[in-house]
């Protein structure tokens, strides 16, 4: 086959450029560390890709919202906890009146004891959560939940005292996406729990002031003593939620581990392996150059005096 | 007898064909960078001998002449390079133009389309476990804001390289007119030349150079006439005949790839132009399916999002969340609905108003993982990973047959050039070899002076 020159100078250029483009490309893999620029670099890659990064950012979304739910979980252990406290108070006070040693006036005082426990409680019915929402108002969580009045308001408990233990909030679970189709309840429904043991305290305390003795040791005591017991179970609760919380908040970490190490797997160069590319590009170029400028150099005319 | 005259005659002869000889040599030499030239070669010829009587009759031989200046071209391989090259500029169009679509997706980036759909359920996710918290609504405003944005952002971009392209067609309809003019042109005047008797190789030259250039555009094929000139067709479409140019019809219909005449339609095959009309027939097909996202988008959240009741004070219901209209307006104007653009507090997070109700923001972020039938029973985040991942991998695709293509391309082009371009080396041999013959000639020319001169001197 005949060489005509344009030819052959045009293959030299070509050769040339095509590995100088690959030189090139294998300099740009290490420098930026991409595989993928655009879509058409790697097709399924960045289906892949695209695909991983709306399921990391899903488990990152679900794992905020653990973060949210374990922050109300939080805040409704510890005024359970301090709940339990008071009503082991109230138990103590009960316990302490039953016998009948005491004089009235020493009930008096432990009346007014109770009567502050009771306001004690109520506040911490009252709480407030991260967001400032009521945590033991149900999903009616923008008003305060419990409230004592002599008139009854709604859902009124009547009390021993004759006032009025009303409930705003409702029996709705408040939850957060904990996973794809997965809701967490995270608050407590109080109501009853709540209803109880201020309904407790409130007789206890009207059996103080009247100095009924016989009732603070066969009914109250146990009331109070029941109330508690209820709290602690629900305390109890509130623990186990806050420790499926945590395996969950794990298992999302984990996975956005894993997550990050894919994507990074299907976009990014592994590093190794791209210097070696570029070292093998670096030398085709350097072949090619130094063909071609020895190609070019070469003539019949160099040989004619 | 013959005349005592002849020898010089024949070196006279030898003298002027090697100079002529030297003359296409250096023809060729001056032209190994032009486009288009085809080597020529002096061909050599016997010239008429000379009869003469002497004893019986003798046919002496007269010497050399030039015959033609024959130009090296191989037919065949000219119009199989038409051909290569035509499928190479559709192709070749198709990745360079598709490659700018695959950019304006800007995938996979945090920065795309797939990332904000993510981010709009994320944050309904966010609404559903902690409405209470207004930071919650803020942050799903911003990421409806952000993806409403990012899909007309996409659209719009979309939409400029369209109509770029679009004038790009035109420009390719006039550039096929100026070179169809041109090949008439040259037609004309290889028919006066030929009518005078001559080959005139440089008209046919630029003449073929001409049509390579247009098969570029479109697909083309000749018909030869014996006059010289030649008839160009691209498919049924007639571009030259022997009567001159004629324009090609510019009413097309991308999606079909066809111009029409008004009274015929033609299929454009190959050549820039069809890889224009396929260019943007697929950006059309993008736009439309940014259309159904959006739409979709539309009809879904809006439905949910209607039944839920607001934190405006006092509370509303029935709100849309994306702008909506009847017919839907596609990715055009996607937006938030201006209630919601203009207050975070207008969105919905569940259906009871209730404070801490995020029973609506549940069911809207568990739309991520709802198929919707009108997207082919695909989730959202699946259809536009589908659709990202389909126009990457049609580029990839006409990446892979260009390639292939320009090998093949190339191979035809090593033939060409094998046949008909000009190797340094050759002329430098041919030169040495013509100049050694003149020399020869004139050492000739000078024995055949010494030899008539001592003839004359003999009668002196």
């Amino acid at each position: 086959m005949r060489i005509s020159t344009a030819y052959q100078f045009d293959t030299y250029a070509n050769n040339v450029r095509l590995s100088e483009l690959k030189y090139f490309d294998a300099q740009n893999a290490v420098m930026t560390g991409r595989r993928i620029n655009k879509i058409s670099d790697d097709p399924f890659g960045t289906s892949v890709s695209l695909n991983m990064r709306s399921f990391k950012a899903a488990a990152n979304q679900y794992k905020a919202n653990l973060t949210i739910g374990k922050g109300v979980l939080s805040y409704s252990e510890s005024a359970l906890d301090e709940m339990t406290t008071a009503m082991r108070s109230a138990y103590s006070v009960a316990i302490q009146a039953g016998t009948d040693t005491m004089d009235q006036a020493a009930r008096d005082a432990l009346a007014s004891q109770i009567d502050s426990l009771q306001k004690q409680l109520l506040e911490l019915a009252n709480t407030r959560g991260p967001s400032g929402q009521y945590i033991f108002a149900g999903q009616a969580n923008d008003n305060k939940p419990f409230t004592v009045t002599a008139t009854p308001g709604n859902n009124p408990l009547t009390l021993t005292s004759g006032m009025y233990l009303n409930y705003n909030g409702d029996d709705l679970d408040v939850t957060v996406e904990s996973g794809p189709g997965q809701t967490l309840a995270v608050n407590v429904k109080a109501q009853n729990l709540i209803k109880d043991a201020y309904a407790a305290l409130d007789q206890l305390k009207v059996d103080l002031q009247g100095g009924n003795v016989s009732a603070i040791s066969g009914v109250d005591i146990e009331k109070v003593k029941n109330a508690m017991n209820a709290i602690v179970k629900e305390r109890g609760n509130v623990g186990t939620k806050l420790h499926s919380v945590a395996t969950l908040t794990d298992h999302y970490t984990r996975r956005i581990d894993d997550l990050t190490k894919t994507i990074s797997d299907v976009e990014e160069v592994d590093l190794s392996e791209a210097i070696m590319n570029y070292k093998l590009a670096y030398n085709a170029y350097n072949a090619a150059l130094s063909v071609a400028s020895q190609g070019y150099q070469l003539s019949l005319l160099d040989f004619i005096q | 007898m013959p005349s005592p005259f002849m020898g010089i005659d024949i070196a006279s002869r030898a003298l002027r064909a090697f100079q002529y000889s030297l003359d296409v040599t250096g023809n060729n030499i001056s032209n190994v960078n032009t486009k288009g030239y085809s080597r020529q070669t002096a061909d050599l010829a016997q010239t008429e001998p000379t009869i003469f009587y002497s004893g019986q009759r003798i046919s002496l031989g007269s010497g050399v002449t030039v015959a033609t200046v024959y130009r090296a071209r191989d037919m065949f391989l000219q119009s199989r390079r038409l051909d290569a090259q035509a499928e190479q500029g559709r192709l070749d169009t198709l990745v360079t133009n598709l490659g700018q679509v695959d950019s304006t997706l800007l995938e996979p980036s945090e920065n795309g389309i797939g990332n904000a759909l993510t981010s709009f359920f994320d944050a309904w996710s966010s609404l559903a476990s902690n409405p209470n918290e207004s930071a919650s609504r803020s942050q799903v405003q911003m990421a409806g804001q952000t993806l409403a944005n990012r899909v007309r952002d996409t659209y719009g971009r979309l939409q400029t390289l369209k109509t770029q392209f679009r004038s790009e067609i035109e420009t390719t309809f006039d550039n096929i007119d100026q070179l169809t003019g041109k090949i008439a042109d040259f037609n004309a005047q290889i028919r006066a030349a030929q009518a005078g008797g001559v080959t005139p190789n440089d008209l046919l030259d630029q003449r073929d150079l001409a049509l390579q250039e247009l098969s570029k555009l479109v697909n083309v094929s000749t018909h030869q006439f014996s006059d010289g000139s030649i008839a160009v067709y691209t498919g049924q479409v007639m571009l030259v005949d022997s009567g001159g140019a004629i324009p090609i019809p510019r009413s097309y219909d991308a999606a079909a790839q066809t111009v029409s005449n008004g009274q015929f339609t033609y299929r454009i095959r190959e050549g820039k132009l069809a890889g224009l009309f396929q260019t943007v027939s697929a950006i059309a097909s993008y736009q439309s399916q940014l259309d159904a996202l959006a739409n979709n988008l539309r009809t879904q959240v809006n439905t949910l999002h209607q039944t839920g009741v607001n934190k405006l004070s006092p509370p509303t219901t029935g709100l849309n969340f994306f702008n909506d209209s009847v017919p839907q307006n596609g990715a055009i104007d996607f937006d938030l609905a201006p209630e919601v653009k203009a207050n975070p507090d207008a969105i919905a997070a569940g259906t009871t108003g209730k404070a801490g109700d995020g029973g609506l923001a549940l069911i809207l972020s568990q739309l991520r993982d709802t198929q919707i039938a009108s997207l082919g029973n695909k989730t959202f985040n699946a259809y536009y990973t589908e659709f990202a991942a389909n126009v990457g991998s049609v580029v990839d695709g006409y990446k892979t047959a260009l390639s292939a293509k320009t090998a093949v391309l190339s191979q035809i082009d090593a033939q060409i050039q094998s046949i008909s371009g000009v190797s340094l080396d050759d002329e430098m041999g041919n030169m040495l070899r013509f100049q050694r013959s003149y020399q020869a000639a004139a050492k000739m020319l000078n024995i055949f002076d010494q030899v008539t001169g001592d003839l004359i001197s003999m009668v002196r």
